[in-house]
């Protein structure tokens, strides 16, 4: 066997399959020989390969024998699957409202189609789903299993935790779901929605059974101490009832909309001043980083519309493109979706906030790793940002250069001057914050780290642009 | 018997998924509210014959 097997650590759940690494950074999954024989069973199948064809799963390939004994053993498993690698792993709390509803969708339209041929999902977690670009992709192919007489959707629960609560939550009550999710990763109970709900949205749709009666009866002894499962296959619990409640909660998903009310960040683009000549300026100078080389990972921080993702994606493999709004991902994934030929690496949306990053979550807070511990971006955009970090956020400035050179980035990074007017307004109740915020003392910081190759002050006079290529071993 | 249909469990020691699961019938239509009948009156049948 094998003496070390690199297992991913948030892959425990599931006994039939375990998703694991090797030294090349390959993904691969080990089968149990039950997860093997519905591998080959799955293959047989009509939606399968066409749902791999069209994108919607992931593409994945059995090992020979011999390759399965190199990789990971067959003492404790009967086989291995290797995956197609995903670009860049991302978590439904980094997602925007739109992400988690085409997310859902597609795990409701895989399981109804598997469904005609009397397969079923054994989950409905939305940590199944990853993204390639802004298309979602459906990663636990091991979920598929043949359905049995009387079987229910076991996935259900999940499904409604970590998709419909988290959507209706948005949709109906205005609330962000991203620190819902990432404050307990089963994600949000029937009795906690409930609890958010007013007895006006018992009458919206899917609340008075999907969430008010699923409250109920999840507390209920007759229920939760029978043998449930059994007992309804006996009562004549059968495949049609599945298929009802998947394309009624198709039809549920589907209608949600998020009214959103233009956040401080959305209408920052109409509204931060910038003189047109300025702007073509910033985009002459990014985009002239950008071709300096050809750049693997690259992270556009406090990303905004897209436009400077958008420009290193021109000369990329793989652009995240991040934002602490939710609103102003969404309007970008929406307007990505719109760009189905955009030539270019894929760029993929992510809601976060630099000064407040997700840690390990999860069991031995390995689960959910942080954005860095999930691929270090080789070239950083970091515009118009750092007085937000500094002196919104109170990040020593020394401090976030010094993450910076950590992660082992180039930078294309924006200084806005105190005597900026967006600067100012930050200022205005916050004048502890500004010692540290001075252009030499960043330029100092910036050349003890980088190697600044390049340096342009905007028209404007308050804002000056810095290309500085990474100096540490990354 | 009443008591048995509408109490709550002990917490820590009951599956709130099996609600899930009972809820499944219920959203499944016509066809799904006959199941739950049924899957309920074997349930008080299965307490009467209990006690």
């Amino acid at each position: 066997m094998s003496a070390f097997v690199n297992y991913e650590p948030g892959s425990y759940r599931d006994r039939d399959g375990r998703v694991f690494y090797d030294q090349d950074g390959g993904v691969f999954r080990a089968l149990s020989s039950r997860a093997l024989t519905a591998w080959y069973d799955l293959q047989a199948t009509r939606f399968f390969p066409r749902s791999v064809e069209s994108g919607a799963v992931v593409r994945s390939q059995a090992l020979s024998s011999a390759e399965a004994q190199r990789v990971v053993g067959l003492e404790n498993w009967a086989g291995a699957l290797r995956h197609e690698v995903i670009p860049f792993v991302s978590y439904p709390f980094e997602w925007s409202f739109g992400m988690l509803q085409d997310a859902a969708l597609l795990q409701l339209d895989l399981l109804d189609t598997a469904l005609t041929e009397d397969f079923t999902l054994k989950d409905g977690t939305a940590y199944n789903v990853q993204w390639s670009g802004v298309r979602p992709v459906f990663v636990d192919v091991v979920s598929f299993e043949r359905l049995l007489a009387g079987q229910t959707w076991a996935g259900y629960r999940q499904f409604c935790q970590t998709s419909l609560f988290p959507l209706m939550l948005q949709a109906y009550k205005q609330t962000p779901f991203q620190p819902w999710l990432r404050g307990r990763l089963d994600g949000i109970t029937p009795d906690e929605c409930w609890s958010l709900m007013s007895w006006r949205d018992f009458f919206r749709r899917g609340v008075p059974s999907h969430v008010c009666l699923h409250a109920w009866l999840q507390s209920r002894r007759a229920i939760t101490e029978t043998s449930t499962s059994s007992a309804l296959a006996a009562a004549g619990f059968r495949k049609d009832l599945i298929r009802a409640n998947v394309q009624g909660l198709k039809r549920i998903v589907s209608r949600l909309r998020w009214k959103s009310a233009p956040s401080v960040w959305s209408n920052y683009a109409e509204a931060n001043g910038y003189a047109i000549a300025d702007q073509r300026l910033k985009e002459d100078f990014v985009r002239q980083a950008v071709h300096s080389k050809s750049w693997g990972l690259v992270w556009d921080v406090g990303c905004n519309t897209g436009t400077y993702s958008r420009i290193a994606a021109e000369n990329a493999e793989q652009v995240v493109a991040i934002d602490a709004d939710p609103l102003t991902i969404e309007r970008l994934y929406q307007s990505l979706k719109l760009e189905p030929d955009r030539r270019g690496a894929p760029i993929l949306p992510l809601v976060s906030n630099l000064a407040d990053q997700t840690g390990g979550l999860g069991w031995r807070g390995l689960e959910r790793k942080s954005l860095s511990a999930r691929g270090r971006p080789e070239l950083t955009l970091c515009l118009a940002l750092i007085h937000h970090l500094v002196i919104g956020a109170g990040i020593p400035m020394s401090e976030l250069l010094d993450w910076f050179a950590e992660l082992g980035t180039s930078l294309i990074i924006e200084f806005v001057a105190k005597d900026d007017p967006m600067v100012q307004s930050l200022l205005k109740n916050r004048m502890d914050r500004d010692q540290d915020y001075e252009q030499d003392v960043f330029e100092r910081l910036l050349s003890a780290k980088f190697d600044v190759v390049r340096k342009e002050s905007l028209g404007s006079g308050t804002r000056t642009l810095y290309f500085a290529r990474s100096r540490g071993p990354r | 018997m009443w008591n048995f249909i509408i109490s709550n469990s002990v917490l820590g020691y009951f599956d709130p998924g099996s609600g899930s699961l009972v809820l499944q019938a219920l959203v499944g239509g016509s066809a799904g509210l006959m199941v739950f009948g049924s899957y309920v009156w074997k349930l008080v049948i299965g307490q009467f014959q209990h006690h």
